[in-house]
């Protein structure tokens, strides 16, 4: 395809997808080792898979502690009525077989809670920043995280 | 079974947590999910030998396992994580905290290669305490801080 510099057509992208995952630690396992498998499907390297792995699992993590925190007591009411939200993370992985490029956006609609006893006391943040190539965050509506992989 | 195709672990948006949690046994993994610590006495130096993936599910059963190797007092703690196939920030926060329980002459941590020694290198823990790569060259230095003592 010669010429065509940018966006390629979408299908032609890999791409991992995980909706609606439970923010609980116990859900995050099956998708972590889905991302996993999905990786090496891929014919991403060993390493490459472990790093971008452990980098997307660490965002789910602070979803699950710092977006949400523990809500113990979510059932004050007794009946727990309708308004009790199931708080659920996103997560979509993409992989240009050309390029090699992986990109992993994780999203949820919490705040990350960035005071005391939030991600600075952690080691998760600094270890995505470590083994990402880059890293946004957006923090308007939710919070949306989108690691990058370059050449993988 | 809607939801996932196998081949691109793709996952619709109207799958439920059941659905997600499939990719669990349908990916070509190992299945042994055992989380485990066996806890062993070399001298003065008492092993705790961890294999299974420490994350957030299983990093409070490490704690578990700290505390009670902690109720005995020991002079020497040393964690091995030669088994351990995925080590999350969560599992981090651990050894941290049996390191600042212990003085740093008094505990080291066995790991090595990308899924262990890695991760604990790229967030700087290398230089809060000892990273063997054998359990040997682990006891050794164990042994050797015995016999100056």
């Amino acid at each position: 395809m010669p010429g065509a510099e940018g966006e390629t057509a979408s299908m032609e992208v890999d791409t991992f997808t995980a909706l609606d995952i439970r923010a609980e630690a116990e859900h995050l396992t099956p998708v972590r080792r889905g991302l996993l498998a999905w990786l090496r499907r891929a014919e991403v390297s060993e390493g490459r898979s472990h790093d971008i792995t452990l980098a997307a699992y660490e965002a789910l993590a602070n979803s699950v502690e710092h977006a949400y925190g523990a809500s113990d007591n979510a059932g004050d009411e007794d009946d727990g009525p309708s308004d009790v939200t199931v708080r659920t993370i996103g997560l979509r992985a993409s992989r240009h077989p050309d390029s090699g490029l992986v990109v992993i956006r994780v999203w949820d609609q919490g705040v990350w809670d960035t005071t005391d006893g939030g991600w600075l006391r952690g080691r998760g943040l600094p270890l995505i920043y470590a083994l990402a190539d880059h890293v946004a965050i957006d923090s308007i509506t939710g919070t949306t995280i989108e690691m990058r992989f370059e050449g993988t | 079974m809607a939801g996932f195709t196998g081949h691109l672990g793709w996952v619709d948006s109207a799958s439920s947590p059941e659905e997600v949690r499939l990719l669990s046994t349908d990916a070509a993994l190992p299945s042994s999910d055992a989380f485990e610590v066996l806890v062993s006495h070399h001298g003065t130096t008492v092993l705790m030998s961890v294999s299974g993936e420490l994350d957030m599910v299983t990093a409070p059963q490490l704690t578990e396992s700290v505390d009670a190797v902690m109720s005995g007092d020991p002079q020497r703690v040393v964690i091995d994580l030669s088994d351990v196939r995925f080590l999350a920030s969560s599992g981090m926060s651990v050894l941290l905290d049996v390191n600042d329980r212990l003085s740093d002459a008094h505990f080291a941590v066995i790991a090595d290669g990308p899924n262990t020694a890695r991760p604990l290198e790229l967030v700087g823990l290398n230089g809060t305490f000892t990273i063997y790569t054998t359990l040997d060259a682990a006891l050794a230095a164990s042994a050797s801080a015995d016999d100056s003592a």
